[in-house]
């Protein structure tokens, strides 16, 4: 062993001594061995130390853990099996390190975890157990915090206990620079503002993704105890497109006929995709009032937007355009069109029995092909 | 006193439903995955089993399996408890012979009646 020391260290001092007489490509090899030597080093040590802490955190929080499940268990669970309906201990609780950072952090945690896996009086000891201890400030206090991590840490710790805090502290987040800051608060918004959960769409200035949106569907549908809110609000060209995309969809899933001259107006906008939508949601809210509208436009229209007019067309199936449908029908060149025209004739279903006996008489080749699989009801698309 | 196996791999619930149902009188063995509660079912006859359905080494799916494959072991009932809510797990579960799905997050109260209720239907048949 001493041998190999001592010719590595001769090594380094022949390199040393003849380091600048060396041809560049070695020189520059020994530079990049001994960068990645240093580099492995530093990545062990640092491996190391996280374990070191980690090892001495564990074995600090260990018996404050332990002490907590057993008053937890004491004093939620067992109330709950015998219905005996007091609260918390809080003086028990409160025995715990909570004046420092770990213990409230080990203690948060540990309710967290009672609220996702208990119901009823259980779930509803550990919330007030949890504004009682005054944690709801604290995770407050992180809301304010530079570091990005802390403040997604604070605002889920508040959307999971269901504490509502003032809206003007939450709503500069909802344009926050870091993309899960502002998802975080446009969630904490839908699920906990107390009487205007979707009014933070009026603020927002960055793009709602698709997951976001499917999120913030689910959190309105979840709300039972405010009524849903008027999507035709926001189907204005004056909020960011994709809160009018998503209020289109919803006002179209909520039925909400009110919403209907909002989206008219979208017709004219200069977005294809808003515009694609909006005739769309027109169809699903069978708006009989923008059947005229939709065929003057039709001529002008991209492709796009032409297959949502049909679409939409056969959605309403008042009957009066099958004239209309039936022309695309059988004069368009474009085969999705005469598809999508033939499917919205056959959704006339009654009113257009005869239209197609005509149709199916007279049609040969692509046409009567298009026709059988528009009428076979198992085929969806 | 009737004995139940708890397979759970989170030691704070499985301390939780120890705690629950030992205060009801029952004797509790508690498994932490797979490997784990094969070796209890194997070692001893229990009056109900509670697993999991996310655990290492063995899901609670092949567990369930296996146990109802296991001819002397088909009487004991078991009750799946787990956090997965999507039907078609909550059908696989009833398909592979569970008597009974708990979806967490549940009342322990709930847990309680439905534990007593399946334990009794043993007694009653045997």
């Amino acid at each position: 062993m001493f041998s190999f020391f001592n010719g590595i260290e001769s090594w380094f001092v022949e390199v040393k001594e003849n380091f600048f007489w060396l041809p560049t490509f070695i020189k520059g090899a020994i530079i990049v061995s001994l960068l990645a030597i240093a580099g492995i080093f530093l990545a062990y040590l640092n491996m190391l130390l996280l374990r070191a802490v980690k090892y001495f955190q564990d074995r600090r929080n260990e018996p404050v853990a332990e002490q907590i499940d057993v008053l937890m268990l004491e004093h939620m669970v067992q109330q709950d099996i015998f219905d005996e309906k007091q609260p918390p201990a809080l003086n028990e609780f409160r025995k715990l390190p909570l004046h420092h950072k770990w213990g409230r952090e080990l203690l948060v945690q540990k309710i967290l975890h009672y609220r996702r896996n208990f119901s009823g009086h259980v779930a509803d000891l550990s919330r007030s157990l949890y504004i009682d201890l005054g944690l709801h400030q604290y995770a407050q206090q992180k809301l304010s915090s530079p570091n990005p991590k802390r403040i997604v840490e604070g605002l889920s710790e508040l959307f999971n206990m269901e504490i509502t805090v003032e809206e003007k502290v939450v709503l500069p987040l909802i344009n926050h620079h870091n993309r899960y800051v502002r998802e975080m608060a446009r969630c904490y918004f839908a699920k906990c503002s107390a009487e205007h959960p979707m009014d933070f769409l009026q603020e927002i200035s960055k793009p709602l993704l698709a997951w976001e949106q499917f999120e913030l569907f689910r959190l309105v549908t979840q709300r039972t105890d405010i009524p849903v809110p008027s999507f035709a609000r926001w189907i204005d060209p004056a909020y960011h497109p994709s809160v009018i995309s998503f209020c289109l969809k919803l006002a179209a899933h909520f039925q909400q006929f009110d919403a209907i001259p909002a989206v008219m107006s979208m017709l004219k906008s200069e977005n294809l995709e808003l515009r694609a939508l909006s005739i769309n949601s027109l169809g699903k809210l069978m708006a009989l009032e923008a059947e005229l509208e939709l065929v003057s436009m039709y001529e002008e229209q991209p492709l796009s937007c032409r297959e949502e007019i049909l679409k939409a067309l056969g959605r309403i199936g008042s009957g009066r355009q099958l004239d209309f449908l039936r022309s695309q029908f059988l004069s368009s060149e474009d085969f999705e069109i005469k598809k999508q025209a033939a499917k919205s004739i056959v959704n006339h279903k009654a009113l257009a029995q005869l239209m197609l006996q005509q149709l199916q008489a007279q049609s040969v080749g692509q046409h009567h092909t298009i026709l059988q699989h528009c009428l076979n009801p198992l085929i969806k698309y | 006193m009737k004995r139940i196996l708890i397979i759970e791999d989170d030691t704070f619930m499985a301390r939780a439903v120890n705690l629950i149902l030992g205060k009801q009188g029952y004797n509790i063995t508690i498994a932490q995955n797979g490997k784990e509660a094969i070796g209890h079912m194997e070692g001893g006859d229990f009056d109900l089993i509670i697993t999991d359905l996310m655990l290492p080494f063995a899901s609670g799916l092949e567990l369930l399996s296996r146990l109802k494959r296991n001819q002397l072991k088909k009487g004991t009932p078991v009750m799946i408890l787990s956090a997965i809510t999507n039907e078609k797990t909550v059908l696989d579960g009833f398909d592979l012979g569970a008597d009974d799905y708990l979806k967490k997050p549940f009342a322990p109260s709930e847990l309680v009646s439905r534990v007593n209720r399946l334990v009794q239907q043993v007694q009653n048949v045997y």
